[in-house]
């Protein structure tokens, strides 16, 4: 049975694509691109902790869209077809991932500067945000239908609660500064802790599922 | 919608075509739910806990500027509690449509235009609660013995105005667009805008139009030589609220002859006062300025403790005590001659900001201008406009000591090497235990040597890492024992050919080996 869920996910890819709610994606990931081209359009001087902060802000609507991207009005009604849930977050997530990836090499490109600014870095905050709305979306959606009118609020407050913390805990630091390691090890920590959040969440929530999934095996 | 139909009493029933009282119901449910929305608490804790936190660990500035933190906090206000409005009210102006039950309030008494108007007026109560607690704020702040300084009710009033229009914008989007992402969007796409506009390195045109506008101005300033436009930039964000709001009910459907006449007075007021917003600084503030920087006597009070005179802008009053404890500290541990001599402590501002990033100053030009800085007032020693972060008392404490020990007006920025250097930063850091602190912050932030003095006024000097390091090793002894034998060679010490290496030998610290040849700072002194 699960085997066979699993042959079925290649096949699944298609039309999750087609299943998914771009909407808020394109409309966030535009508003993302805008912040990065238009000081990249009219030729402004920046320096790299302005251009870090534009990174920084674009990674915000990155997560922004994200946090739709898993929103299924008929999650409640496929509870029970063959194909679980987590094969299904599954295979939107062989289309959000890339999607995503490219948004940000393109973001990245527009922005420029490769050799000054510090992209590791800043790529890992991007993934930590973008895992964070993910994650909080699919935990809303074990209890409701809308994951992204939560999971974007959240992002947006974690974002200025992270640039709100004290100096020695700090995640938000400017680039250059000696603190800038270990403020990307509690980034990682954070994309780590979202990304087991979200693989827990993405099991079907239903009471005594063992025993019902030993009498349909 | 149905809490709010429940509780109309029964005996009063409205009107019909009367929808005024159904919408003012309607409006209290929703400004309640609004209070309660998750998004509106986030907001909240994350303005007031902060701040909380600062001053729970005591590391709240004990000398706040009023007019300073007047608009300072505006940014934060427009993220966090306009943020939480915007999203707020669009969600609760959505939620019939999210809910797939439009259809459904067709039946109800109250028109669609009539509903916008409830959840239009449901932002009020957050709008009031904001302004509580923007005026508690301040007037805490300016309950503080060390307040300066006194606070634009106009920026203070802009607070709760930029939630207003948050709010009105959040409804009205929801009459736009029927999808919930756009409202953190357009929070993002303000709060990038606000913040870009505010940079000093980008032409500042643009920041009066947009609901915040941030400043980085080099220093805060006496109330007389502020120039916001405060007042006019009000009366233009209210302009926008009324705007945002008519848009609102006229995407709800709302078409009368009222609406019109509202949105062309909203329209002129708009435009008058953001026009007005550009009109050249009035010829008093100018006057001022040029007077703060010419002629500062004339705009200050002077008060003499001992040999020491200090002279405060208006408001600034308050903190001559906190002056003089740290002018005290650093003529307790010289040789009472040389603390005996009459001292001025000048407070002084600077409107012209040095600091702007691609500024490149010479070596000549510097000392021209501090030349010109010392001109207006020979001897003075110069104080700034800030105090109570550590790094203010230290630059006082060293520009005193610097004083004390050469008998020069404090130089332009270059380093004081050997055994001055060495006497001036230990003076500078036993003075109290405020500039203690804040020498070792600036120590371990800076590179090459310690800077005493506000980078933004053209006086200040450095002294390099090495004298700083002898200067750091006496700071863990006793004071009083360092200041005998400060006593014992003070002619020594203080002569401007004594070596660091020398001034070791005499006060018994070790003074680290001269750096490579490429890694010396330039000694002028």
């Amino acid at each position: 049975m699960r085997r066979m869920s699993v042959r079925a996910l290649p096949l699944l890819v298609l039309p999750a694509a087609r299943a998914t709610p771009w909407t808020a994606f394109l409309a966030a990931a535009g508003v993302g691109l805008a912040i990065v081209a238009v000081p990249a359009v009219f030729r402004v001087e920046l320096t790299v902790e302005d251009l870090v902060g534009l990174l920084r802000a674009a990674a915000v609507c990155g997560a922004l869209g994200l946090a739709f991207l898993l929103d299924d009005p008929a999650a409640r009604t496929i509870a029970t077809v063959p194909t679980p849930r987590p094969l299904r977050y599954a295979a939107r997530a062989g289309v959000i991932l890339p999607a995503a990836a490219a948004w940000w090499a393109l973001v990245l490109t527009i922005t420029g500067h490769g050799a000054l600014l510090p992209l590791g870095g800043v790529t890992v905050e991007a993934a930590a945000l973008g895992a964070v709305a993910l994650a909080v979306g699919a935990v809303r959606l074990r209890s409701g239908d809308n994951g992204g009118i939560v999971a974007a609020p959240a992002v947006l407050v974690l974002v200025v609660a992270a640039s709100r913390i004290p100096p020695h805990l700090a995640l938000y630091v400017p680039p250059g500064d000696e603190r800038w390691a270990a403020a990307h090890h509690r980034w990682a920590a954070l994309l780590a802790a979202a990304v087991l959040v979200s693989v827990w969440a993405a099991v079907e929530p239903v009471r005594a599922r063992s025993s019902m999934m030993t009498e349909i095996d | 919608m149905t809490a709010a139909l429940a509780e109309r009493p029964a005996p009063t029933a409205p009107r019909p075509g009367d929808p005024r009282r159904a919408m003012l119901a309607l409006a209290r449910t929703e400004g309640v739910r609004l209070l309660r929305h998750p998004a509106v608490i986030a907001g909240l804790l994350l303005f007031t806990g902060p701040e909380i936190y600062r001053w729970l660990t005591g590391r709240a500035n004990r000398f706040p500027v009023l007019s300073d933190e007047d608009w300072s906090t505006q940014f934060l206000a427009l993220l966090v509690l306009g943020g939480g409005a915007l999203i707020a009210a669009n969600l609760a102006a959505l939620r019939a449509d999210r809910h797939a039950t439009t259809g459904l309030y067709d039946t109800l008494v109250l028109p669609p235009a009539w509903r916008t108007g409830a959840f239009l007026l449901a932002v009020l109560p957050f709008t009031v609660l904001v302004a509580v607690l923007t005026a508690t704020r301040i007037a805490l702040l300016a309950a503080l013995p060390g307040s300066a300084g006194r606070p634009d009710p106009a920026e203070l009033a802009l607070h709760p105005a930029v939630v207003l229009l948050f709010g009105a914008a959040g409804v009205l989007l929801a009459g736009l667009v029927r999808t919930v992402i756009v409202a953190p969007l357009l929070l993002l796409a303000a709060a990038v805008a606000v913040y870009a506009a505010g940079l000093s390195s980008l032409p500042g045109h643009v920041r009066w139009l947009l609901p915040v506008a941030l400043e980085q101005p080099p220093m805060p300033v006496p109330v007389a030589l502020t120039s916001r436009p405060s007042g006019r930039h009000l009366a233009y964000v209210a302009g926008l609220i009324a705007l945002v709001a008519l848009a609102a009910l006229v995407a709800a459907g709302a078409r009368n002859r009222r609406l019109v006449m509202a949105g062309a007075a909203a329209l002129s007021v708009t435009a008058g006062a953001g026009a007005a917003q550009y009109l050249p600084v009035s010829d008093a503030v100018r006057d001022a300025r040029a007077t703060a920087a010419e002629r500062p006597a004339e705009m200050q009070d002077c008060r003499s403790i001992g040999s020491v005179t200090y002279c405060a802008f208006g408001g600034f009053e308050p903190w001559t005590g906190g002056w003089d404890a740290v002018v005290r500290g650093v003529l307790r541990a010289v040789p009472a001659e040389a603390a005996g001599q009459p001292f001025v402590i000048r407070q002084r501002v600077s409107t012209d900001d040095r600091m702007l990033d691609g500024r490149v100053v010479t070596a000549e030009e510097q000392a021209a201008a501090a030349a010109e800085w010392q001109r207006i007032e020979p001897g003075a020693v110069t104080v700034g406009t800030r105090w109570g972060d550590g790094r203010s008392e230290m630059s006082l404490a060293g520009l005193v000591a610097y004083q004390v020990v050469t008998h020069e007006s404090a130089p332009a920025h270059i380093p004081v090497c050997g055994a001055r250097g060495v006497l001036v930063a230990w003076l500078a850091g036993q003075a109290t235990p405020a500039t203690a602190a804040g020498l070792r912050a600036v120590d371990a932030t800076s590179w090459g040597g310690v800077p005493f003095g506000d980078m933004q006024f053209p006086v200040g000097f450095s002294v390099p890492d090495r004298e700083m390091a002898a200067a750091s090793a006496l700071l863990r002894r006793p004071p009083g024992d360092v200041a005998t034998t400060v006593a014992r060679s003070w002619a020594e010490l203080t002569a401007a050919g004594t070596s660091a290496d020398r001034a070791g030998e005499l006060l018994g610290v070790p003074v680290p080996p001269l750096p490579p040849v490429e890694e010396r700072t330039r000694c002028d002194g």
